[in-house]
């Protein structure tokens, strides 16, 4: 296995991330993209970290990736509770007050 | 390496001393705890939770201006703390004294705003405190993987700040929309800052522009090198991600919505403290990254490109700006117009011939702390980049006046009248002078009108553009832009003046009665002081800010020799594919050999 191999592997879970986040309607669906992107990244760190002089950082990036991940889904979950409660759905459309 | 030596290092590299120098984001971390306890004990019947809050940051105030005063003084080199993970320089100090004086400031004004009730202020002050340890961070990050932490840090409580008003539906709205766009940018952030230390091999940012140009220059810094390509894509992911933190135009949208929905208190947060941070990481990402050589051409046509894209944020600000009535919408534009302005800094510095960057490999040392930069070569070349710094410095600490001027009178009016639109501040000066005056004096200096410090501010700016304009011709014509929308800016808040002291108030609408020597006052009064001294006496602040801006060339003590030996190897060796980095990397790259 080459370095390539993994980045290709990395790139598609980027495109797909990316793609779920533009297309989806669902607050949900757009946090599973975000959450896919940041996996590619993970994926892409470990990746260096094995092939090349990046070594032992890019392991402690990945550790610190996840974390972080699970910090913001934890928040981005409460956030869309809460938007459940005052507009009784998660479609990211229906919120329209502030356009003006 | 092993995991032992790892230990022994990280203890042999004076942890507590870099324990101690850390100590005002130690002591607001104590702070949190603090406050989430208060609750828990019970204590806030007796002791108002904003006061322990007060008392925290207060202190971690002082430490962090005795520290700030004792580098200025005593002349300490810049140090690097924890393995390469953050670099303590009079820069970081700077901006460390300016976003907790801000902390301090904003506490008190939520005291007199009271949007964060009894039952809830616990919860408020640790996501302010929370927000603004990831943003001391973000000044003093070295490292890519201290960059990506940082801003998340800083980010993840703004979203909860932003939805505050748990009942409202704007403001859960808002929180929804802020939330969603964040992390999509905090994510593409990630991807390019993991593309770079892939390319680089590195995430330390001392070494990553030198190492990136060793990479590219193997193959040549044309579109048909593929690593040259993958730079490009990383650059421009990063610079998404903090385009967005920072409301720069194609991802502005967020903006506008938020500081609508969101309580003014959290506006303020967002304009003053956020931006002054992600700046501030800005400049130490540019600084890290941009490399000479082989790429110099590639990175003056990304200050080109950032230059435009400055110059496109600050017209579409202040345009859009012009049919709003809601002072909170408005604000998020003047927001965005700032940033446009405060961006040109940004680009001036990715010029490699003004960032210094093979001026200290032919002239090796830089001198510290002193006016003259660079004694011989390029002299008036690296100055130019200093004056940027330093001018975005002083615009920075101005906006925390005159922001906090607009948000703090819009607050005590909101108060009054239950509105925050343009309507409600009609015939203001009739009712409360004071308030009318510090506003159009906060107001006057976001135009800049001369007797202010948005006056000054933005002067410094444009003659440190205009010096880069002798480099790249096209920061003329961002020059000419920054100019003429001084004249657009007027007419966008001239219908703030005349609705204060020419026009009646409505009919109906509750009056705005402040008495005139309660705190209230006294904090709008305080407030305002520093918008005009800072426009009469320049001296001071631009000296302060000019020794800040000074250190970050600065070499530092540990690894001043690493540093400087890598770039002079470079500048030496252009093709660089001799040079050892240069080979390990690439072959890492390309062969996928195991190191």
């Amino acid at each position: 296995m080459s370095l390539g191999a993994y980045l290709a592997v990395s790139a598609v879970l980027f495109a797909s991330g990316l793609t779920c986040m533009m297309t989806k309607r669902h607050a949900l669906g757009v946090l599973m993209g975000v959450e896919l992107i940041l996996n590619s990244a993970c994926l892409n760190l470990i990746a260096f970290a094995r092939y090349t002089s990046l070594g032992i950082d890019g392991q402690v990036f990945a550790l610190f990736v996840i974390v972080i991940a699970a910090a913001e889904a934890a928040v981005a979950l409460a956030i869309a509770l809460n938007y459940y409660n005052n507009f009784l759905t998660v479609d990211v459309d229906r919120g329209d007050e502030l356009k003006r | 390496m092993k995991l032992d030596d790892l230990f022994a290092d990280f203890l042999a590299n004076g942890t507590g001393r870099a324990l101690v120098l850390l100590a005002p984001e130690l002591l607001l971390c104590a702070t949190i705890i603090a406050t989430l306890l208060w609750r828990l004990l019970n204590l806030d019947r007796y002791v108002p939770v904003a006061a322990i809050a007060t008392l925290g940051v207060v202190v971690s105030l002082g430490w962090a201006g005795w520290q700030l005063q004792a580098s200025i003084f005593q002349l300490q080199p810049a140090e690097i703390l924890f393995t390469g993970m953050i670099r303590l320089d009079r820069f970081a100090l700077f901006l460390r004294v300016y976003l907790l004086l801000f902390l301090v400031l904003q506490i008190v004004l939520t005291t007199l705003g009271g949007i964060p009730d009894q039952e809830d202020s616990p919860d408020f002050y640790t996501m302010l405190c929370g927000a603004v340890v990831g943003l001391l961070l973000m000044t003093s990050a070295h490292h890519l993987l201290l960059v990506f932490l940082a801003l998340e840090m800083s980010s993840v409580p703004g979203y909860v700040l932003a939805g505050f008003l748990k009942g409202r539906r704007q403001s859960s709205e808002a929180a929804l929309k802020f939330v969603i766009f964040g992390s999509a940018s905090a994510g593409l952030l990630l991807f390019g800052v993991t593309l770079i230390c892939g390319l680089a091999g590195t995430g330390d940012l001392s070494l990553v522009g030198s190492r990136l140009e060793a990479v590219i220059s193997i193959d040549g810094a044309t579109l048909a090198n593929p690593a040259l390509r993958t730079l490009l894509l990383a650059l421009v992911m990063i610079f998404a991600g903090m385009a967005f933190k920072l409301s720069l135009v194609p991802f502005h949208f967020w903006c506008p919505d938020v500081f609508h929905g969101a309580a003014a208190e959290v506006g303020a947060f967002l304009s003053i403290a956020s931006k002054g941070a992600t700046l501030a990481l800005l400049v130490r990402l540019v600084l890290g990254m941009v490399a000479g050589g082989e790429l110099e051409a590639f990175w003056n046509l990304l200050a080109q490109g950032l230059g435009i894209i400055a110059a496109i944020t600050i017209t579409f600000g202040n345009l859009a700006a012009f049919g709003q009535t809601n002072i909170k919408r408005l604000m998020a534009y003047s927001t965005i117009a700032h940033a446009g302005y405060l961006l040109i800094p940004i680009a001036v510095l990715a010029i490699p011939a003004l960032a210094g960057v093979d001026q200290i490999a032919s002239t090796v040392t830089v001198a510290p702390s002193t006016s003259d930069v660079l004694q011989t070569q390029g002299v008036v070349a690296s100055s130019v980049a200093v004056r940027a710094v330093e001018s975005m410095l002083y615009y920075i600490v101005v906006t925390l006046f005159m922001n906090l001027g607009v948000f703090s009178c819009l607050i005590l009016v909101r108060n009054q009248t239950l509105g925050e639109s343009i309507d409600d501040f009609r015939g203001l000066a009739s009712q409360t002078p004071v308030l009318a005056v510090a506003m159009s004096l906060s107001l006057a200096s976001l135009i800049g009108l001369p007797p202010t410090g948005g006056f000054v501010a933005k002067l410094m700016l444009f003659s440190s553009l205009y010096d880069a304009g002798a480099k790249l011709p096209l920061f003329y014509a961002v020059l000419i832009v920054g100019v003429v929308n001084i004249l657009l800016s007027l007419l966008v808040y001239l219908k703030l003046f005349r609705a204060m002291f020419f026009d009646q108030p409505v009919e109906g609408a509750p009056p705005v009665r402040i008495a005139p020597f309660s705190m209230a006052t006294m904090f709008v009064v305080t407030v305002s002081i520093p918008v005009l001294s800072l426009g009469i006496d320049v001296s001071g602040l631009s000296r302060l800010s000019r020794d800040a801006a000074v250190s970050l060339w600065d070499q530092t003590q540990d690894e001043s020799g690493k540093t400087s030996s890598q770039v002079s190897q470079l500048n030496e060796t252009p093709v660089a594919g001799e040079s050892m980095q240069g080979n390990s990397v690439s072959g890492g790259l390309n062969n996928g050999d195991h190191q």
